[in-house]
């Protein structure tokens, strides 16, 4: 009973993850019609963020900050919203395939960083012993609760926002938002935010610089 | 001055050869059917595949290997334009290139099923390399390099002097036109489809002789492939040669040890110049060094 609780709570939090990541997809493509292919470089830096910021001190990388997650996941949002400012400036100008591949090209970028700047990420080794939120509740049950974390994440209006489609009112906000201020405010927060989960809940080779 | 020829010059346009064939498919496929096609690096991979089997399965030299490379591409070509792109001609380019990474997806699973994840390379005995005047080059690396040549001699053929290949450049300068007075689209589309296959076909087979092959070699130089064909001004097929060829020669000289023994650029950091490139091209001359579309 306990294996099934943790395996489906383990499941139900990837799944979340997934579609935290989806939504903040849908947001970009689905609502601004911006095509970004480089998602996953927005969320190779909030993971790294997010990792460095809370892991376990250690000779293969930066860290032993031991700042804890309810202070470093909105760091690692801040720092993928960072990375998103130029990409911002660029994506005002192109068109939507050359924006998909020079998407990708920054994602790849951010990639071979985290592959190579040893000191920072730990290479190819990665970071390791990651704190997840919540641990002190045993097995089963900490799992549970970082899941409970995880949808009420999903859950919160920022994202609840990012998947509501059908409302002409809020999308036309969110397109306007987009191309008023140089376009990244608040439609990258949901993408910030997923991009901060993994780096907690997921195996080691999520925060390594492998794909 | 020699070291910087024998390890970085020949190098280097031994990779913008490579880059410039795929990159010329690109372009192609690009030119006629208006979408950036994301199983090319794939395709390019299955056909440097093909052609190991070919050539340790029968025996022969790779290079005889390469026209069972292109027998490979081009039907791989062909049904995965039937099957999926055909029906898709009329949607967004958006559209499309989704497609084309799913068909990407599906190539590299079929690699893996049937040659497995590790790396290999081509059966190639060791010899020793030719030496002009202190200048050195591998044999392999000639004739990479004169393989391309040839291959872009023919293309520019097929381009300028036949009915067919002044058919797909009228239906890259403007499809609808081309329909009307009377040009067989679809004929030209598959004509373009098995140019482009060859090409990546060829592109594989070196690659693979350069380097070595692994399910995502074709996916490594994808990216450079549509940074040279975005560089050379896309839709224009010499342009996008050029461009492959430029491209191919600052990725190799921009590790080049010029200040004081340390390179301009780590070379950990080599594939990131072809990024570099494309999107500075985006942004400051988004229809490229030939004017293509934009």
């Amino acid at each position: 009973m306990e294996q099934a609780l943790l395996y489906a709570a383990t499941l139900g939090t990837l799944a979340g993850i997934y579609a935290v990541l989806a939504l903040g997809l849908n947001l970009q493509w689905g609502l601004t019609g911006l095509m970004n292919f480089g998602g996953l470089g927005f969320v190779a830096v909030g993971a790294y963020t997010a990792a460095l910021l809370t892991a376990a001190p250690s000779p293969t990388h930066v860290g032993g900050f031991g700042v804890p997650w309810w202070l470093a996941w909105p760091a690692a949002a801040a720092t993928a919203a960072l990375l998103a400012l130029p990409i911002g400036a660029i994506a005002l100008r192109l068109r939507t395939d050359y924006l998909a591949i020079a998407t990708i090209g920054i994602a790849e970028i951010v990639r071979l960083i985290a592959r190579n700047e040893d000191w920072l990420t730990g290479g190819p080794l990665g970071v390791t012993a990651i704190p997840r939120p919540l641990e002190s509740l045993g097995t089963p049950m900490g799992q549970v609760a970082f899941l409970l974390l995880v949808g009420g994440i999903l859950a919160h209006p920022v994202c609840g926002r990012a998947g509501d489609r059908e409302e002409p009112v809020r999308a036309g906000a969110a397109r306007g938002a987009r191309r008023r201020g140089g376009g990244q405010g608040g439609g990258q927060e949901p993408r910030a935010t997923c991009a901060c989960t993994p780096s907690c809940s997921a195996p080691r080779s999520w925060v390594s610089g492998g794909r | 001055m020699l070291g910087f020829v024998n390890f970085y010059l020949i190098p280097g346009l031994v990779l913008g050869a490579i880059y410039a064939l795929s990159a010329t498919g690109l372009s192609l496929v690009y030119g006629v059917m208006r979408f950036a096609h994301f199983a090319h690096g794939d395709l390019m991979a299955l056909g440097a595949y093909v052609a190991l089997a070919a050539s340790t399965g029968l025996g022969i030299s790779v290079w005889a290997s390469i026209p069972f490379a292109a027998a490979a591409t081009i039907p791989a070509a062909l049904v995965a334009d039937a099957l999926f792109y055909a029906r898709l001609r009329r949607s967004l380019p958006a559209v499309l290139l989704i497609s084309s990474f799913g068909v990407a997806l599906m190539l590299r699973a079929l690699i893996y099923l049937f040659f497995g994840p590790t790396p290999v390379t081509f059966p190639r005995p060791i010899v020793p390399p030719l030496v002009f005047a202190g200048i050195r080059i591998q044999s392999r690396h000639v004739w990479i390099i004169l393989g391309a040549t040839l291959c872009a001699l023919i293309l520019h053929v097929i381009l300028s002097r036949t009915r067919a290949g002044r058919a797909m450049r009228a239906m890259s300068d403007d499809p609808d036109l081309a329909r009307i007075t009377g040009v067989a689209t679809e004929a030209v589309i598959r004509l373009t489809w098995m140019i482009a296959a060859v090409l990546v076909a060829v592109a594989g087979v070196f690659l693979g002789l350069d380097t070595q092959l692994q399910p995502v070699m074709g996916f490594n130089v994808l990216l450079a492939s549509f940074a040279a064909a975005i560089l050379g001004g896309i839709g224009r097929p010499w342009g996008a040669a050029l461009g492959g060829l430029i491209l191919g020669l600052v990725e190799e000289c921009a590790t080049y040890p010029l200040l004081d023994g340390a390179p301009v650029l780590q070379p950990t950091y080599k594939s990131a110049v072809a990024f570099v490139v494309l999107i500075a091209t985006l942004l400051l001359r988004p229809q490229g060094l030939f004017r293509g579309m934009i």
